[in-house]
């Protein structure tokens, strides 16, 4: 009897103890607003000083990021702890299960609603620094009618960079058809130098010349994004979305040999080695790639994916990423404070120094000064003659999971434009079904 | 005074029972509940807050979409090509490694470390090596005149490249199993099998071949069951690209995963539960009938 009952004792001990081990587990965020401060600091913000924690995808931030954290620290006296992730999927499960710390920096647009902002992120539609920010942006950062964040960084444009010195070597010109550019391409092939160079060992990156050909789409049909929201036309219904796959299956044959080995990193040291004559990528990794080989600005130059008519080419922008704060934040003020900061003439001069701006920023009533590079100069005149339109994805909420794979399946020969396009158009259906859109079930 | 021999049969049976609860509590946590709760999960569309029943419908998705169904072809594929290797290959390394040379020791130890690195960690060495320019093994092969193979990128043999650093790997543990099932084996059969005027030919028939069967079956269950179920090696080189090529049932459960389509990623996971647990219990319950013990 007393075994049965000392064993009964010592097993409900244990079940106990391992239950309560299992329970814990959170990690100790303390919000110390009564930190003790050394000296004076200027600003207005009085007390200020506790700790604010960002947590941001480790190819978001870069020197100008940096920048900004170092003068926001000194400036309220605030020990910014920032946490690189080097995966998206990762955050999407940290913001499903409330770990997102006080920011995020997220991509705007239909990707933001990934995060599920309505659970996960705090609304600040009623912030005074939201004025500031440029309406277009904030269209990309509404959901449901609630603002959520600010921008992170300059947009940034997609399109076709390209050696100018193979070009003065080869004499050629802009291509102003899309015709024009594959026979450049294989003028540079020709003279054995690679035609365009094909970086499908990051399987993302072949979606760029689909992504930066939306301004064609766009210009013939202005209802297209939001008719296919709505599920009342499919992807074949847009002859310039066809036209798009058709460019992105025509690029094999002027692509360097192994294309699908190289990664995004090489494509661009081949650029800026001066080996290839054309890369289809976007101002963001061009300004990364500078920072390595800081020569190359000298020769390479930007011009937007050409279209069919040579009067009208234009350039696909995409909007940046916004600084998001979670609903669960533990430094709600300072998580605001920075909200404000980076949106600051003062923030964005810093940024604009050290990352050298990657196309205009968000922020109305900002002068950049002359620290432009060449390429997005180059960018720069689209924007100026209107000749610009937003991606898809800031304007669709529709984008498919498998994108990428299907793209390098086209841009490799694999399936044909034709089967392409039908193939994203599925892929497309199962987010919406997902997102549970209206009109796609 | 204990009498052991009439009321403890009783006593013992709750005391082995009641000693077994929270290893049982646990087990039914964390495995058996999460089972039973995907099968229905799997017929549903779910988000983290609240689900709808759509039937089958996750199911057809899966068989009808060719980037998905391709993972149940190559994780088929994956599995048996893997075991295939691994069984007989690992069987001649350990018959070579049990002849009694000098250098066994020092020869065993260097078979068994890849399996001790880490798979990512194989997986990321091969994936450069295997890079059409720059990767050494076509250069290596360039010395013999032998053009550039695409390893990973080639549609053909993508899969099979993949699956032969698997099995680069995972030789080690397969012919340890094997060394020790021939040093299991009583020598005086042997001995026996030579005054009768056995050549090696037979003796490997006769007595080393059926004697290390239960050695043999471990590795082919083990290697079966982990060969279906592989992830990191895949992820590690080619994250189931280009394109669609070289996924497997589990590089698709985990992209439908991480794109939030988890009623999708459920029903994965229920159509890879099927296909090990069809594949594996016949596999060794055949198998398992044929051992013989002398």
């Amino acid at each position: 009897m007393k075994k049965r009952l000392a064993a009964a004792v010592v097993m409900s001990a244990v079940l106990t103890v391992t239950a309560a081990g299992c329970g814990t587990g959170t990690k100790p965020a303390p919000a110390n607003p009564a930190q003790k401060t050394d000296g004076e600091k200027g600003g207005g913000a009085g007390e200020t000083g506790g700790e604010l924690s960002i947590l941001a995808p480790s190819d978001a931030v870069n020197e100008g990021t940096y920048a900004i954290i170092e003068a926001f620290e000194q400036k309220y006296n605030i020990k910014v702890s920032l946490e690189l992730s080097p995966n998206d999927d990762v955050l999407v499960s940290r913001a499903a299960t409330g770990d997102l710390g006080d920011i995020v920096d997220w991509h705007s647009g239909s990707l933001m609603l990934n995060l599920g902002p309505s659970d996960n992120l705090m609304d600040i539609t009623n912030e005074k620094y939201v004025d500031r920010i440029n309406e277009t942006y904030l269209g990309c950062v509404t959901s449901d009618g609630k603002i959520y964040g600010v921008p992170t960084s300059p947009t940034y444009a997609g399109g076709i960079f390209y050696n100018k010195q193979i070009y003065q070597e080869l004499k050629l010109e802009i291509p102003k058809t899309w015709d024009e550019f594959l026979e450049n391409c294989r003028a540079c092939k020709a003279a054995g130098y690679e035609g365009l160079i094909g970086t499908y060992g990051d399987p993302w990156t072949s979606q760029l010349l689909l992504l930066s050909d939306f301004y064609y789409v766009n210009k013939e049909d202005p209802d297209f994004a939001s008719d296919y929201t709505a599920g009342k036309v499919v992807l074949s219904d847009s002859p310039a979305y066809v036209k798009s796959v058709e460019k992105l299956a025509s690029q094999k044959e002027v692509f360097n040999e192994d294309f699908l080995s190289t990664t995004n990193d090489d494509g661009w040291r081949m650029m800026c080695e001066g080996a290839g004559g054309h890369l289809v990528s976007r101002t963001r990794e061009y300004v990364r790639a500078l920072e390595d080989y800081p020569e190359a600005e000298d020769f390479i130059g930007y011009f937007a994916v050409p279209g069919q008519d040579e009067n009208n080419m234009g350039a696909t922008i995409w909007m940046p990423h916004g600084y998001y704060i979670a609903a669960n934040a533990k430094n709600v003020e300072n998580a605001k404070l920075w909200q404000e900061f980076v949106t600051t003439e003062e923030a964005v001069k810093l940024y604009a120094e050290k990352a050298s701006p990657m196309g205009a920023f968000m922020i109305k009533d900002i002068d950049l000064g002359d620290n432009i590079r060449p390429a997005i100069q180059d960018t720069m005149t689209y924007a100026d003659d209107g000749r610009i339109s937003a991606a898809m994805e800031f304007l669709c909420p529709v984008k498919g999971t498998n994108m990428q794979q299907i793209c390098v399946q086209i841009g490799s020969g694999e399936i044909t434009a034709e089967e392409g396009v039908k193939a994203l158009h599925e892929d497309n259906k199962k987010s919406a079904e997902q997102l549970d859109l209206e009109g796609w079930k | 005074m204990r009498q052991m021999s009439r009321r403890p049969k009783k006593k013992e049976k709750i005391y082995r029972r009641t000693l077994m609860i929270p290893a049982a509590v646990i087990y039914i946590i964390i495995f058996i509940i999460p089972t039973f709760s995907s099968f229905f999960f799997s017929f549903t569309r779910w988000t983290l807050k609240d689900w709808e029943w759509i039937g089958l419908d996750n199911f057809i998705t899966f068989f009808r979409e060719p980037s998905l169904a391709i993972g149940v072809k190559n994780t088929l594929f994956y599995g048996f090509v893997t075991c295939g290797f691994k069984v007989v290959l690992a069987l001649f390394l350990a018959l070579l490694l049990t002849q009694g040379w000098k250098m066994e020791g020092y020869l065993r130890t260097l078979i068994f470390f890849p399996t001790i690195i880490s798979t990512m960690a194989v997986g990321l060495i091969f994936k450069s090596f295997m890079h059409p320019s720059n990767g050494i093994i076509n250069q290596a092969l360039s010395l013999f005149g032998i053009g550039k193979v695409y390893w990973l990128t080639d549609k053909r043999i993508a899969m099979f490249s993949v699956a032969m650093v698997d099995v680069w790997q995972g030789l080690g543990t397969a012919t340890l199993m094997y060394i020790a099932g021939i040093k299991a084996i009583d020598h005086t059969y042997v001995e026996a099998a030579q005054i009768d005027g056995a050549d090696v030919w037979q003796r490997f028939k006769y007595i080393t071949l059926p004697l290390i069967r239960p050695a043999m079956n471990s590795v082919l269950i083990l290697s079966l069951t982990g060969g279906l179920r592989n992830f990191e090696l895949v992820w590690a080189m080619t994250k189931g690209g280009p394109g669609f090529t070289t996924d497997l049932l589990t590089t698709v459960i985990y992209k439908q995963y991480a794109n939030g389509l988890y009623g999708l990623s459920t029903a994965g996971n229920v159509i890879l539960f099927l296909l090990v647990s069809l594949i594996a219990f016949p596999v060794y319950a055949n198998v398992t009938r044929k051992e013989e013990v002398y």
